[in-house]
């Protein structure tokens, strides 16, 4: 039986007609993870354990022990998600020889369903990024094309779970990072409301804004994966006490009567007539479910990035204070005094983008400036939010493409923050708003590179957009094509 | 707004972070032009007069009991074992005066 692109049903199918071995399974995905070894998309395989971990798994199924919900699903962790005595490096310099010394509440969840942690997936540093270029492990590749970018930051699990090399993979959203690679990879990523996941065991860049989600191929396995990492966490005060459902059940129900809202702001003139194009496609394709499309206006849109790059970097020159070489990470080997000690490591430890974000940050919170900035940007999201819940009043989700374009070239956007900084102009909006939003495959360019779709949804209402993907998938068939590699 | 050569000095002296002059002249850059797009949000300036900084709400926190939870023999020795200097179990570093 062939083992390629199996969902997760599929391999507890498998398993439990004795098709293939937990073990037989991990060696395809370890062994196709070396092959295709030029994507880069990991940073660190965890082979002996994920082998060892299979081998107990099959034992288990050899006896006809009752399974548990993701048990033997062979999957992968992006690396800023700490995984206990495995490396966890945020691909940066400063932690390349980081071990995590205690477990993600994510990981322990996902260990608690059964999963086995193939390996750590590339990201850009410290997130920081949407190309993945800026990875101190080096640039991924995009599998549909390898000149172009797998987008950012979670271009690793992105193409990971693109080009098979794991069932399912977890990233982390701040403005973008699991919806924009998914876009440009062709699967489905999903950012949940702030407050789902918890967010303990995350190495933070803005704490505010950062969420953990799914990457997978399906909208329904996105829905199963949700299922395990969401709920209250004692651990991170932002995660809430509001009920977790039971998505699989939710997502089944049917979507005829559903208001959808296309927001005309991200219809501008001048963008891509590709994207433009698919979108109008599947909006209509959503139409004949049942749904009633309805345009609605969200005026504050195009502050969303400038309100995201002030918000994020005065948190990053905060949180990344804490990397000053004395407690562990990298630390300068020629220095005189403390003051050069902390200096020298973090301009060794630090690659540009990181850098560059912490001394704007600085400047954005430095006196004479926070009014100004931070201060306005901090009222620019309470405005961004208002207008959003408005909406929520009037339509169930929304329906905007993920991103401006399709995945572009290594190299196009990198030497220009402010250019590559616009890639992320669709999906900051979710994170300034503390919405949920949800990215998945369209159609194709011309030139065959992926093109995405973002379904967005009020607070907590995770279960509406699963529930429009999912439906929009059982029609389609993108999902179901994957890059020859 | 765009800064100059000694205002990223400023920064990096803040921020702890030594630059060649090559990055200092490159961020100057590159934050001029960033700080020229963020600039744009000037122009909401109507819309937020309205709200207020009490109207700017605060994320509900639960925070859970404050206990002393102890740690475990082999947790300490990994975090022992990351620090960068070390003379037993205790952290070396640098002085903070030099002569």
């Amino acid at each position: 039986m062939s083992l390629s692109y199996l969902t997760i049903n599929q391999i507890k199918q498998g398993f439990k007609n004795k098709d293939f071995s937990c073990s037989e399974l991990v060696k395809y995905y370890l062994t196709r993870s070396e092959v295709n070894q030029d994507l880069n998309a990991y940073i660190s395989l965890n082979s002996v354990q994920s082998l060892k971990q299979a081998q107990e798994v099959d034992k288990r199924l050899k006896v006809g022990k009752k399974m548990k919900d993701l048990e033997g699903i062979p999957v992968s962790i992006k690396d800023v998600i700490l995984t206990k005595g495995l490396k966890t490096t945020a691909a940066s310099k400063i932690l390349a020889d980081y071990t995590a010394v205690y477990d993600a509440t994510l990981v322990k969840r996902l260990k608690e369903a059964g999963v086995i942690i193939l390996g750590k997936t590339n990201c850009d540093e410290f997130v920081m990024g949407s190309s993945n270029e800026n990875s101190a492990f080096g640039k991924v590749l995009n599998p549909w094309n390898k000149s172009r970018v797998p987008g950012g930051s979670s271009g690793g699990s992105a193409v990971a779970v693109a080009a098979d090399l794991c069932v399912f993979s977890v990233g982390t959203d701040t403005g973008g990072s699991i919806r924009q690679p998914a876009a440009f990879c062709g699967v489905v990523g999903l950012k949940p409301t702030y407050g789902r996941v918890s967010r303990y065991g995350l190495i933070a860049m803005t704490s505010s804004l950062d969420q953990a989600g799914p990457i997978t191929r399906t909208a329904e396995e996105a829905t199963q994966v949700l299922q395990v990492l969401a709920g209250k966490d004692i651990y991170d005060s932002t995660t809430t006490q509001s009920r977790v459902e039971n998505y699989s059940q939710a997502i089944k129900k049917p979507v005829k009567g559903l208001k959808i809202g296309v927001p005309k702001e991200y219809f501008i003139s001048g963008m891509d007539s590709e994207i433009e194009k698919k979108i109008q496609e599947a909006i209509k394709e959503m139409e004949k479910l049942g749904t009633k499309i309805k345009t609605i206006t969200l005026p504050s849109t195009p502050f969303s990035l400038a309100t995201y790059y002030i918000i994020l970097t005065a948190e990053v020159s905060s949180n990344l204070a804490r990397y000053d070489g004395i407690r562990y990470g990298w630390q300068s080997r020629v220095t005189h005094s403390l003051a050069d000690v902390y200096q020298k490591s973090r301009a060794e430890g630090f690659g540009p983008e990181v850098k560059r974000r912490i001394m704007m940050g600085t400047y954005v919170l430095s006196e004479g400036y926070k009014e100004a900035y931070y201060r306005k940007a901090l009222k620019v999201k309470q405005l961004i939010k208002n207008e959003y819940q408005k909406a929520f009043k009037e339509v169930d989700v929304l329906i905007t493409p993920t991103t401006p374009t399709v995945a572009f070239k290594i190299g196009e956007k990198f030497t220009d923050p402010l250019t590559m900084y616009l890639s992320d102009i669709y999906t900051v909006a979710a994170n300034i708003a503390g919405i949920c939003g949800i990215s998945l495959g369209c159609g194709f360019s011309k030139q065959k590179l992926p093109i995405g779709l973002q379904i967005m949804g009020a607070p907590f209402n995770e279960a509406t957009i699963l529930k429009l993907a999912y439906h929009y998938q059982q029609h389609t068939n993108f999902h179901q094509q994957h890059p020859k590699i | 707004m765009s800064l100059d050569i000694k205002q990223i000095e400023h920064l990096a002296k803040l921020a702890r972070i030594k630059l060649t002059a090559e990055e200092k002249k490159k961020f100057s850059q590159d934050l001029s032009s960033i700080l020229e797009y963020v600039e744009k949000l000037g122009m909401v300036k109507s819309a937020t007069d309205s709200l207020s900084q009490e109207s700017v709400k605060k994320e509900s926190q639960e925070l859970r009991e404050d206990q002393v939870i102890g740690i475990e023999t082999e947790e300490l020795n990994n975090l022992h074992s990351q620090f960068p200097q070390k003379e037993d179990r205790f952290i070396k570093a640098k002085p903070i005066f030099n002569n």
